[in-house]
């Protein structure tokens, strides 16, 4: 190894150096963001971020119901692009990223995908399989957040990411139709590019042909409640969490996220076992367990607690000093200032890559209907920001 | 129907092993084969399960390109033995191979020239037997050569000898003949030859007695040149076999032979 870096030459390393400045491959930091609202009420936002990938993302706000997969376009893979559906409990994004001269080609079957689906019944019945396989193998910490979600909300939000295993292979595809035909509204859709102009992506999403209207949207109140899953296994996976803050409420939501930093969300620092959070230090390190703080925010609720992964003989005492925590505990000063920096570096890290900045952006554009470079402004106001608790 | 000592089988939930002939009406229940599938596990240490730990909002990403993908382990393929095809030497784990590289490189170099110069020479037998077969038989070859003594022949005669089934003449020349033949001038015949370069010993002509038209054989001294005369379509031929008048192309050819001794002609 020692001699193959021996062997680089010197020259090498310095045109590769020149090149990179000359145009990274993420693109500049500190570019604008464009945003505007169509007339049927579409939110069209392109940062043209001087990157060579572009990311076109087509993004719905929807309550989920069923993992979508769509029909699979080997072309779209022929050009050297990628396409890819997002879901989370809000939203479902269809995403194109490839290099400038690829998204151009593949653009028709973004469109496709995202405001014509046609469902095919062998389609669908294709699917199933995979679905069954894929909600089989995923993780428990994953069905954790999904049961926290469920006894939170019961319905709207607490409906599982995954489609009800009972349900796999009958749902058919006139109910896809069905379901796509009265959520997929322009009045709750946002066309989000980076890397591309604004006037450019105004005019692609011009050209979309999406059913004019805003749809219902009904609110899901944290109702609360405890749910068990017994899936055998050492290790035991505890989501203990209360009401948080809705995205409505920014400045609420922005607390929420820095407490969440405060509590601890886990090591952040090589090879280390334990975070220097406030969750840590009430536990204590006598016993061998994983904790994080998490926090969700979706428009109008959202969940704050912790997520404990422990050996599940004794859980006991560790969850019991975490409920505690939750219900019952002081931030110091001290707290605040670390999760700030915690927060402010991982709103900065987030925003570099292209991939997570598209996500946001379309989080934003679909629930707030406005947009902020959410890094930018965040950690402006992170710095006026006091001690609330 | 029901007898009262037969009521305790229908209050247990067990189903028959050995019948003891009472129908209890149960049905042996028959558990539906369940998939089992292997949840992939990073580790249960604290540093594992930390990394693993969701802290926000979760999100289901599929595509074409996305999602996760399906692999058939298959267990059931045998892996070849290639053992019987090593040699012993390397057969070992625990032995260095460059150990024994010189000892099983000359071993193969030996091998491969001593089996190539074997099956040159035996390729070289076979072809040559079966090329052999394709020349001449061996009657013919016994016949291939004729000796003649040439004392027996007169100046100024010619003999028809038989060889190999063609009739060969020998003329002894008279000194007048030669010098006939010597000086007659090239340009002037039809198959340029000069009297030199038909004979080695000018005395002594030997030909082939097929008259070069259709295969006719030539009568001897005849014709207007004093040599052979063809009588099939009148072709004249000199006393140096070479034609002279009619429709031959070709003077008579003049095969391989030569003096052994003074006396002594082989032909062939
Ligand atoms: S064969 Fe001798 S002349 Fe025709």
């Amino acid at each position: 190894m020692a001699s193959s870096i021996v062997k680089t030459p010197l020259i090498r390393i310095v045109s590769a150096r020149g090149y990179s400045q000359l145009a990274p491959i993420s693109g500049i930091q500190n570019y604008e963001i464009k945003s505007s609202v169509l007339s049927n009420k579409l939110v069209v936002a392109a940062g043209d971020n001087e990157s060579a990938i572009t990311r076109i993302s087509i993004v719905f706000r929807s309550i989920h119901k069923n993992s979508s997969q769509f029909a699979i376009t080997r072309n779209i893979q022929q050009v050297g692009a990628n396409l890819t559906a997002t879901s989370d409990r809000e939203t479902i994004a269809y995403t194109l990223e490839g290099t400038r001269a690829a998204v151009e080609k593949a653009l028709p079957f973004l469109t496709e995908v995202a405001t014509q689906q046609v469902f095919k019944p062998w389609e669908v019945s294709d699917v199933s399989n995979r679905i069954l396989l894929e909600i089989a193998t995923r993780p428990l910490q994953l069905r954790a957040v999904d049961l926290l979600h469920n006894a939170a909300f019961r319905t709207g939000l607490g409906n599982s990411l995954f489609v009800p295993k009972s349900q796999i292979g009958k749902i058919s595809s006139e109910t896809l139709q069905h379901y796509v035909a009265s959520n997929f509204l322009s009045g709750r859709a946002a066309v989000i590019g980076l890397g591309v102009s604004s006037g450019e992506l105004t005019q692609y999403a011009q050209s979309l042909k999406i059913n004019t209207g805003d749809g219902c949207l009904n609110p899901s109140p944290y109702k609360g409640g405890e749910l068990r899953s017994n899936k055998g296994g050492d290790v035991a996976f505890v989501a203990v969490a209360g009401e948080g803050a809705g995205l409505k409420d920014s400045k609420e939501a922005l607390a929420f996220a820095v407490l969440q930093r405060a509590v601890g969300i886990g090591p952040q620092i090589k090879y280390s076992t334990r975070d220097n959070g406030i969750l840590t230090k009430t536990i204590g390190s006598a016993q061998e367990y994983a904790a994080a703080a998490i926090n969700v925010s979706y428009f109008d609720s959202g969940l704050f607690g912790v997520l404990l992964a422990l050996p599940s003989k004794c859980s006991r005492k560790v969850v019991e000093s975490a409920v505690k925590l939750l219900t019952s505990s002081t931030v110091s000063d001290e707290d605040v200032t670390r999760g700030k920096n915690q927060l402010k570096a991982a709103l900065l890290l987030d925003a570099e890559s292209g991939a997570n900045a598209i996500h946001n952006f379309g989080t934003q554009a679909v629930l707030l209907q406005c947009l902020q470079t959410r890094a930018r402004s965040l950690g402006r106001r992170l710095y006026n920001y006091k001690r609330c608790q | 129907m029901l007898k009262p000592t037969n009521i305790s089988t229908y209050l247990k939930g067990v189903s028959q092993v050995v019948s003891n002939q009472v129908n209890t009406g149960k049905q042996i229940a028959i558990l539906p084969t369940k998939t089992v599938v292997q949840i992939p596990f990073a580790g249960t240490s604290p540093v594992a399960l930390s990394k693993a730990l969701p802290n926000g909002n979760v999100n289901i990403t599929s595509g074409p390109a996305a999602t996760s993908q399906v692999r058939w382990a298959h267990t059931d393929i045998t892996v070849p033995d290639w053992s019987n095809y090593r040699r012993d030497s390397v057969k070992s784990p625990d032995v260095k191979s460059s150990g024994t590289e010189d000892s099983r490189k000359n071993f193969s170099y030996l091998m491969a020239g001593a089996l190539g110069v074997t099956s040159a020479y035996a390729t070289k037998s076979v072809v040559t037997q079966f090329v052999s077969s394709m020349s001449a038989t061996a009657d013919v070859l016994a016949l291939a050569k004729i000796e003649i003594k040439l004392s027996d022949i007169p100046a100024g005669k010619s003999v028809t000898f038989k060889w190999r089934g063609k009739p060969l003449f020998i003329r002894h020349r008279t000194d007048a003949e030669i010098q006939a033949e010597q000086s007659v001038p090239v340009s002037s015949l039809r198959d340029p030859q000069h009297d030199n370069e038909r004979v080695k010993d000018p005395k002594w002509l030997v030909v082939l007695g097929v008259c070069t038209h259709l295969g006719c054989v030539p009568i001897n001294n005849a014709g207007d040149f004093g040599g052979y005369y063809c009588p099939c379509h009148g072709s004249h031929y000199d006393a140096s076999g070479r034609i002279r008048k009619g429709p031959a192309p070709l003077n008579l050819e003049v095969p391989e032979y030569s003096f052994p001794s003074d006396d002594l002609l082989i032909v062939g």
